[in-house]
């Protein structure tokens, strides 16, 4: 069986993409001969030319901005972000612009555009490489946003994102890019906007995404040794969110801790909870907790772990709400 | 006018009974709202109760001391005829359950208002509503229940997760007397601020003694200490709070911890201080054997003024053994051995043992007790005065 980082399925998917459609275009800063900071786009540029495989300015308002021009023209294109928190600089040419040119044309023009962002924390760096920007993004109605957990869903979720005809934020967790995963990469399986149960439990269901998936798993396994089933729930997608299977996970489990690492206030969490209360109210056995990053800026490397949910933290949510 | 009885509410901890620890306030006394008017004890706090009405207290129902079931009478009160219809237009009182038990409440019809809590923070449980549902005296079959088999869902592993315990434990019910040790120990502990204080016993003299008069150390060491009794009676005595007063007794009836399969049990010599060393030494034999055989009475456990524990007869050194309720001591014999004690500046091997005399520091001071210790000491190390000990 093969074995695959999620930078190679990444590379992968970003490939098959290219390869089947001949309108789909890379581009960002240093994605060409470099392929990227992460190397995600490593060997693009070399195999499909500099003309769909190409380095932008450092200027994420113009990266944005190309994305629009380039879909009204007919092409697909797949932007990349250098990092999370050089990101905000393009807010508004996607909020403005590709988040509602759909809706500005009565649904006659959509943008097939993928804007890939390397997010999230965890792997030591410094201010602006290690933020969570999700709700920015989810807020915006007009956007999809998904974020994969491992290698293989991520290849899975690229794949589909570059053919969804609407625009998609795609964000990566940095910290999970060169874990392994063994598989084969393949786009059948869970669609977009489909949550994924990545482990069964009866006592309590742990909503979570990207790279809190697997510290969710492992707090799951520490709470199994002290007879705690835990169901993990892997999100997957943001928006839309998959509330049948949110609701059937409540009504299975009765508790819900939702993990994430973006800070608390208005969170993903708060979302959650709120169509948790909205969707299946009468099966709450406790109160929906958050485990979560704190509502400060996202601190030096040395702190990190102090403010990403730890497997401690989250056990001791379970904790609560199972004895609750 | 009119008459309220306030009956012992459920304090949120889903316990069933509390103890009168103390009335604040007498029959007669005007109250306002909200001020405190008995303070209670639970299993696991105490707790003081504010006065739900305003008005004049007409009857107390039950002394310091009682128990009280919840849902039992606690108080009348005497209040204005307004205040009192007030309290009946109230509505019902918050119901705190979550809301996938309202849900399974509603489904089977059933009231949550009428149920008593038993989860945490007074929650109404699956299970109370379920209990609900059940025709008959609910008590009963409560009682009749199996026990679960699931740990995880026993009520203890609730408790026991929050420390990160492992919740797969052998259970087993607290016997009686194990809860009365652990009520005894626990109220003393709490209430008595006791220390204790050691010293080396150089026990040749004993040993040689004891050998002589074929006894063991321990009837003794309980004559010698009702002698000390005499001289220092604060050390026989009792510290009665409430009451504002010191008892001290005339007499020394000495308890001797006694370790039986049931637990620990402590009989009591009657009037040490008036027998001779052979009827002490066969009392405490006949009754030792009667606690492990199940068949000592319960007034042969009652009324001692101090304690005697023979840490020494498990091999231990020294103990810190705490007092029994309502005495001022107990003393701690430690096993004598061989050791190492410098006699005339001179390092020599001599039999010695650790005594260790817990006391209720309320009623002796440091100095006190350190003087009545010394002259234990010197009698249990003094070949003269042991011969003077009435054989």
């Amino acid at each position: 069986m093969a074995e695959y980082t999620m930078v190679a399925a990444l590379n992968a998917a970003l490939r098959d993409a290219m390869a089947k459609d001949p309108r789909t275009l890379v581009f960002g800063e240093d994605v060409g001969e470099l392929g990227g900071v992460y190397r995600v786009t490593e060997g693009l540029q070399r195999e499909f030319g500099s003309e769909r495989v190409f380095n932008t300015p450092i200027a994420e308002a113009g990266i944005a901005g190309i994305c629009v021009g380039l879909s009204l023209a007919g092409w697909r294109p797949v932007a990349e972000m250098q990092f999370d928190g050089f990101s905000y600089p393009a807010l508004d040419q996607i909020v403005s612009h590709i988040a509602k040119y759909r809706n500005r044309t009565r649904g006659r023009t959509s943008m097939p555009i993928v804007i890939r962002i390397p997010s999230f924390g965890g792997i030591r760096g410094k201010e602006h490489h290690g933020e969570s920007p999700e709700t920015y993004y989810a807020h915006t109605a007009g956007l999809k946003v998904v974020v994969p957990s491992g290698a293989l869903d991520a290849y899975r979720l690229l794949s589909l994102a570059i053919a969804d005809p609407d625009p998609v934020i795609f964000l990566e967790p940095k910290s999970r890019y060169w874990a392994k995963e063994q598989g084969e990469l393949a786009v059948d399986g869970p669609r977009m906007g489909r949550a994924w149960v990545r482990r069964e439990g009866e006592a309590c269901t742990l909503v979570t995404y990207g790279a809190m998936v697997t510290r969710c798993l492992e707090a799951a396994e520490v709470l199994a040794r002290e007879r705690v089933s835990c169901r993990v729930l892997d999100l997957r997608s943001l928006v839309p969110l998959d509330l049948d299977t949110l609701a059937e996970s409540v009504r299975k489990t009765g508790r819900v801790v939702v993990v994430h690492e973006a800070p608390r206030t208005l969170g993903m969490g708060a979302e959650i909870a709120a169509r948790i209360m909205e969707e299946a109210f009468d099966y709450l056995e406790a109160p929906v907790l958050r485990v979560t990053g704190y509502d400060v800026p996202y601190p030096p490397a040395a702190l990190e772990q102090r403010y990403l949910p730890s497997v401690e933290r989250i056990t001791s949510a379970v904790r609560r709400v199972v004895s609750y | 006018m009119a008459e309220r009885v306030f009956a012992l509410p459920d304090l949120g901890e889903g316990l069933e009974e509390a103890t009168v620890n103390a009335w604040l306030v007498k029959e007669g006394d005007p109250v306002s709202l909200n001020q405190p008017i008995v303070e209670v004890e639970t299993a696991k706090a105490t707790v003081e109760i504010p006065s739900p009405f305003a008005g004049t207290i007409a009857r107390l129902h039950a002394p310091a001391g009682e128990t009280v079931r919840v849902g039992a009478p606690l108080v009348t009160f005497v209040v204005q005829d307004d205040d009192a219809a007030v309290e009946e237009e109230a509505g019902p009182a918050t119901v705190a359950a979550t809301p996938a038990v309202r849900h399974r409440a509603r489904e089977l019809g059933v009231e949550l208002a009428g149920i008593a809590g038993s989860g945490p923070d007074g929650r109404i449980t699956h299970e109370d509503v379920e209990r609900a549902t059940r025709s008959g005296p609910a008590k009963a079959e409560e009682a009749q229940a199996p026990p679960e088999e699931r740990p995880e869902e026993r009520a203890g592993a609730r408790a026991l997760w929050t420390v990160m315990m492992p919740t797969d434990a052998d259970v087993r019910p607290i016997s009686t007397i194990r809860r009365t040790i652990a009520e005894n120990l626990t109220r003393v502990v709490r209430e008595v601020p006791q220390v204790t204080t050691f010293r080396t016993l150089d026990s040749t003299e004993l040993e040689a003694f004891r050998r002589e008069v074929g006894l063991s150390p321990l009837p003794i060491a309980v004559r010698a200490l009702a002698d000390v009794c005499r001289d220092h009676r604060s050390l026989n005595a009792s510290y009665m709070a409430e009451q504002g007063e010191i008892w001290l007794h005339r007499r020394v009836h000495v308890g001797i911890a006694t370790d039986t399969e049931r637990g620990l049990l402590v009989p009591v010599v009657r009037d040490v201080g008036d027998r001779p060393l052979g009827d002490i030494a066969a009392e405490i034999e006949r009754l030792a054997s009667a606690a492990r055989n199940g068949s000592i009475r319960i007034e042969e456990m009652t009324g001692g003024t101090i304690t005697v524990t023979n840490t020494g007869s498990y091999g231990s050194e020294f103990g810190t053994p705490i007092i029994n309720r309502a005495q001022a001591a107990i003393l701690g014999l430690g096993a004598i051995a061989p050791r190492a004690l410098v006699v005339d500046g001179q390092v020599v091997a001599r039999p010695a043992c650790t005594l260790s005399l817990t006391f209720d520091h309320r009623l002796l001071d440091g100095a006190t007790a350190g003087r009545a210790f010394g002259d234990l000491v010197a009698t249990l190390s003094s070949r003269e005065r042991l011969e003077a000990l009435p054989r």
